[in-house]
């Protein structure tokens, strides 16, 4: 097996990594300045800035002119799980979500939503426009489309306190029972930069969902673009015997 | 498994020398997952005729204890666990186009120490010994995934014989009788350094979808850790999921 000698960038990376953990740094600290670092580990300050640079732009760390880079919060991590929604779960990491209503119509289907949703083209749906906002700071904007049928007169509901879904729970006795997602990237349009308060063409999470009621019906076609900077998207794969499983299921079974 | 003594002095020399390696594989002297010697150097060894060593050899790709490989070798399959297992939750891979011909090149394969980062993500301490694999897959001789790999030496030792453009490194895995059950899975958004980018052959300021998992195996010891970085443009993550009863 060949012998590896890492590369500077990948030591100093590494070496950055380390250094936040085994000095246990938190979210508001300031780390050592540059040159300090560069002296200590004997790395040259311009690899030691571009691992800096690395992390600053994968959301680790933000750089203050002149003071020093600091440590983040950590990134608002979404589980795709249970079907939680946005609000509770990020109350459970301690963050606070606000939802702006940017628009409802009505809308008809065309050619891709309609075969989504089953149904011929010109069928009628709420097309719902959102912005959703983590502590104070804009993050995602999501568009969903849901049967006019079955939501009569969504527009007069309050769609800005919150989940959607609760809404369509509550108000329509729609369940959401599973889902799908499709996640890939995509690139800031004007109004998405601007919305959001980024650079135009800035990569974003491009999340397609499909939501299913407990009649099996698809309840909701969602599209969001969100900000790679502030999220991260997470899921536990299982891998269980069905057989064990059952059992679990029904403990008094034979 | 068979029963002793079905091969005498007498028996064919074919038979006798299926009996051999199927002895070195059962002992272990040729480890799952690596290539025992070619067809050449056993007909040298023994001093039989090639024809005799390709009929052996074939018996044993038959049985699904060998598997041969074009221009690679002849390597040794490990025994599979035929669990039938659900799977619940988690990304999967889904490629846009669907996939005519995928090649894996192994770039760097390397025993290196933990560290804190990776102990701290594995469980061991940082002075521990790990593989870090790094290699780049192609669909249809377009570069489309790059995967770092860290496994602890402990559970995979034959790893660094094992030919990792043969088999996964989850089959290497489970060759040693490690079931991966359950793994965590994140996905970021990151931007690669440029010598990275140019692996596969993508624009640094682009982005690519970064997966990583930290894969557990039935008594929840951490078994792997992944990395893996893709284009956007190729592939989407896909994952299903159900509302908790």
């Amino acid at each position: 097996m060949q012998e590896y000698k890492p590369k500077p960038r990948e030591v100093a990376g590494e070496l950055l990594e380390s250094y936040l953990l085994e000095q246990k740094l938190r979210p508001g600290d300031r780390l050592p300045s540059e040159r300090d670092l560069s002296k200590a580990w004997g790395l040259s300050r311009s690899t030691l800035r571009s691992a800096l640079a690395r992390m600053e732009k994968n959301g680790l760390l933000c750089a203050k002119r002149g003071s020093g880079s600091y440590l983040t919060p950590p990134k608002y991590t979404r589980h795709l799980q249970g079907l939680q929604s946005l609000s509770q779960s990020a109350a459970e990491q301690g963050r606070v979500v606000t939802t702006r209503l940017l628009s409802i119509k009505r809308v008809e289907c065309d050619k891709n939503l309609a075969r989504h949703f089953n149904r011929t083209l010109g069928y009628l749906l709420y097309k719902i426009v959102r912005l959703r906002r983590l502590d104070g700071e804009p993050v995602m904007l999501e568009t969903a489309y849901i049967p006019t049928e079955r939501v009569g007169n969504l527009e007069k509901k309050n769609l800005e306190t919150g989940s959607l879904f609760k809404v369509l729970e509550k108000e329509y006795g729609l369940i959401p029972k599973k889902g799908e997602e499709k996640i890939g990237i995509t690139y800031a349009t004007a109004d998405e930069a601007e919305l959001m308060g980024i650079r135009e063409d800035a990569p974003l999470f491009w999340i397609v969902s499909q939501t299913y009621d407990q009649w099996g019906r698809l309840m909701e076609y969602c599209h969001t673009a969100a900000r790679p900077d502030r999220l991260r998207i997470a899921s536990v794969l299982e891998r269980r015997d069905p057989a064990t499983e059952e059992r679990r299921r029904r403990p008094n079974a034979k | 498994m068979r029963s002793e003594g079905a091969v005498g002095p007498k028996s064919p020399l074919y038979l006798q020398l299926r009996e051999l390696l199927r002895n070195k594989i059962e002992s272990g002297e040729y480890p799952p997952g690596t290539a025992i010697p070619s067809v050449g150097r056993l007909a040298e060894t023994y001093g039989i005729h090639r024809l005799s060593v390709r009929s052996a050899v074939s018996a044993l790709v038959g049985e699904g204890l060998l598997k041969a490989v074009q221009g690679k070798g002849i390597f040794v399959l490990g025994e599979k666990l035929e669990q039938d297992l659900e799977t619940v939750g988690g990304f999967k891979l889904n490629m846009l186009d669907k996939q005519k011909k995928s090649d894996t090149r192994v770039l760097i394969k390397t025993l290196r120490t933990a560290g804190t980062v990776y102990g701290s993500l594995l469980g061991y301490p940082p002075e521990a010994r790990i593989y870090y694999i790094k290699q780049v897959s192609y669909v249809d001789d377009e570069p489309v995934f790059l995967e770092e790999t860290y496994i602890p030496e402990a559970l995979v030792p034959n790893l660094k014989d094992i030919d990792l453009g043969v088999f996964s490194v989850y089959e290497a895995c489970e060759f040693y009788g490690i079931q991966v059950v359950r793994g965590e899975q994140s996905l970021e958004i990151t931007e690669l350094d440029p010598m990275d980018a140019r692996l596969l052959n993508t624009d640094p300021k682009r982005g690519v979808l970064a997966f990583r998992c930290v894969s557990y195996d039935d008594q929840d010891r951490a078994v792997e850790f992944t990395r893996t970085y893709t284009r956007g443009d190729r592939c989407t993550f896909n994952v299903h999921y159900q509302r908790e009863a």
